[in-house]
């Protein structure tokens, strides 16, 4: 049965939950293809952690926060190496290059489709500034899955030092103090990984210049989305708080990789944040007085067409005696003096 | 020797250099609707010229050029130094209100001769500009309708939205009323 003023019957009784759930459902990959994903990454950590020269393996990446996004094109692991196979790595000088050449020739000699002794499936793998990249696919393909597959050494502060080919020398970095500080936020509060989700998917409609980075994103929400209470009040909270922290520049919460984009457009994304806060205001404002309708149109003007809402309402006819507009509206038909 | 700095004394800051971004808007939004409109940067910012005629989104009613002429209003958007976050003003130029229409509420003018565009705390400062000046263009056809005395006070809301009064422009204006230099009341 069509609902009221001939609009959709669903969503007149859509209400704010089954909207972010139906928003959610949009962000998040299929989770077969997930699956498959994480499958791809455990195919190497066992083919490397088998290697003689090799102590552990861990994923790393948004994978391995649970805070990806569709569509997942690669994954991201990390090999950590024992020090005393190879002496020579660590240090500054050709080590760095020569590292992801052993990581490059491991992976062929495991799992290159054509004489992979582990599994039968890299065709191509190209060495980076970090990582060694694996295509699963024809490196053609703009979609080809990837592994990247970065080689890593402990050290006593558990922290990792890393290769970077370009500077031939080996930098620290710590991807595990994020994945751990993601799943912490995630135990205290279970909307934490989803809403990061949606607010890597609604940083790629703002107006900034240039690109906001993922990471970017992912560190304002550890710093600024609570960890309780209902999605609509922590986004609230979220935009508000972040309007103000990006000011002073998004970091590695490591401490050690330094600022993470510093050509970030910091005026363009605080005043986005601000205009969202603003509009989530609102969003609650109208849910708190019982208008469900419009609350729903708020937040799809800050989530875009996947956040479902109901049409406007038309305009009533003005009739005589009608009581005072108390509400907030549009400066073009607002009341004038 | 130096000079003891005076107590109290700093250097002023114009409202852009603390609200870039908020200037490199107006800049882009108001000439992309009214590219007749002239920024100055003269004290705290003005933009000064002409409205179109009918800058809304309904056609334009066949005889609204016998209410108003060819033009539409002539203007100036003063900024203050508290823009963003108070409103700027926004004082007709052509045709000039009377005096005497600057004290009544039915005509919408402040007593110091701008728009009274708003009332309330509508303005929170992130509204554009333009709707502002959509609203002004609004008004001089409400001032010709006043003036002509087809209505007796304006619309409270304008007219950017509201057809309302469209109907009077469909028809040419009583004849010997004098339009804007005619009677007001």
């Amino acid at each position: 049965m069509p609902g009221l003023n001939g609009e959709p019957e669903e969503a007149h009784r859509m209400g704010i939950d089954e909207a972010f759930d139906a928003l959610q459902k949009s962000v998040d990959e299929d989770i077969k293809k997930t699956r498959l994903a994480r499958g791809r990454r455990d195919l190497f950590k066992e083919a490397l952690l088998k290697e003689p020269d090799v102590l552990e393996t861990f994923g790393s990446g948004s994978l391995s926060r649970s805070t990806q996004l569709k569509p997942i094109h690669d994954v991201d692991i990390v090999v950590v190496y024992d020090p005393d196979e190879h002496p020579e790595w660590g240090s500054s000088g050709p080590s760095a290059e020569e590292a992801l050449e052993h990581i490059r020739s491991q992976v062929n000699r495991l799992l290159s489709q054509s004489k992979g002794t582990h599994a039968t499936v890299v065709r191509h793998t190209l060495l980076r500034n970090h990582a060694v990249k694996c295509f699963l696919d024809d490196p053609d393909d703009p979609e080809a899955f990837t592994v990247d597959v970065m080689a890593a050494l402990r050290q006593p502060d558990n922290s990792l030092l890393i290769p970077e080919q370009l500077s031939a020398r080996w930098v620290p970095a710590n991807p595990e103090y994020l994945i751990n500080m993601v799943a912490e936020h995630q135990r205290d509060w279970s909307y934490f990984r989803p809403l990061v989700r949606l607010l890597k998917q609604w940083r790629l409609d703002v107006q900034v210049e240039g690109r906001i980075k993922s990471l970017v994103m992912e560190v304002l929400a550890l710093q600024c989305l609570p960890a309780s209470g209902n999605r609509c009040q922590g986004l609230k909270t979220f935009f508000t708080a972040a309007a103000t922290r990006v000011n002073e520049g998004v970091w590695d919460p490591a401490g050690l990789c330094g600022e993470i984009q510093p050509d970030l457009d910091r005026e363009g994304l605080s005043a986005a944040f601000a205009e969202a806060a603003d509009l989530a205001d609102q969003a609650c404002t109208a849910a708190a007085e019982g208008d469900t309708d419009e609350a729903l149109r708020l937040w799809q003007e800050i989530f875009g067409e996947d956040f479902p809402a109901p049409a406007a309402a038309p305009k009533s006819t003005a009739l005589i005696g009608a009581p005072a507009l108390i509400s907030p509206r549009p400066i073009k038909d607002a009341p004038q003096g | 020797m130096t000079t003891a700095p005076v107590c109290g004394a700093r250097t002023p800051i114009a409202w852009w250099e603390c609200e870039p971004r908020r200037l490199r808007r107006d800049r882009e939004e108001i000439p992309a609707h009214f590219p007749d409109l002239v920024f100055s940067d003269e004290g705290a910012g003005s933009w000064e010229g002409t409205l179109p005629r009918w800058p809304f989104g309904r056609p334009e009613p066949t005889h609204l050029t016998d209410w108003i002429g060819e033009s539409g209003l002539r203007l100036r958007l003063a900024y203050s130094q508290a823009y963003p976050m108070v409103a700027p003003r926004i004082i007709p130029l052509d045709p000039l209100p009377a005096p005497f229409e600057w004290t009544q509420h039915i005509w919408h003018v402040n007593g110091d001769a701008s728009l009274c565009l708003l009332q309330d705390d509508v303005w929170t400062g992130r509204e554009t500009v333009v709707d502002l000046l959509l609203k002004a263009a609004g008004w001089r056809i409400e001032y010709a309708l006043m003036k002509y005395q087809a209505i007796e006070e304006m619309t409270g809301s304008g007219i950017v939205t509201d057809h309302r009064l469209d109907h009077f422009l469909a028809q040419p204006p009583p004849p010997g009323d004098g339009g804007q230099d005619g009677p007001a009341c």
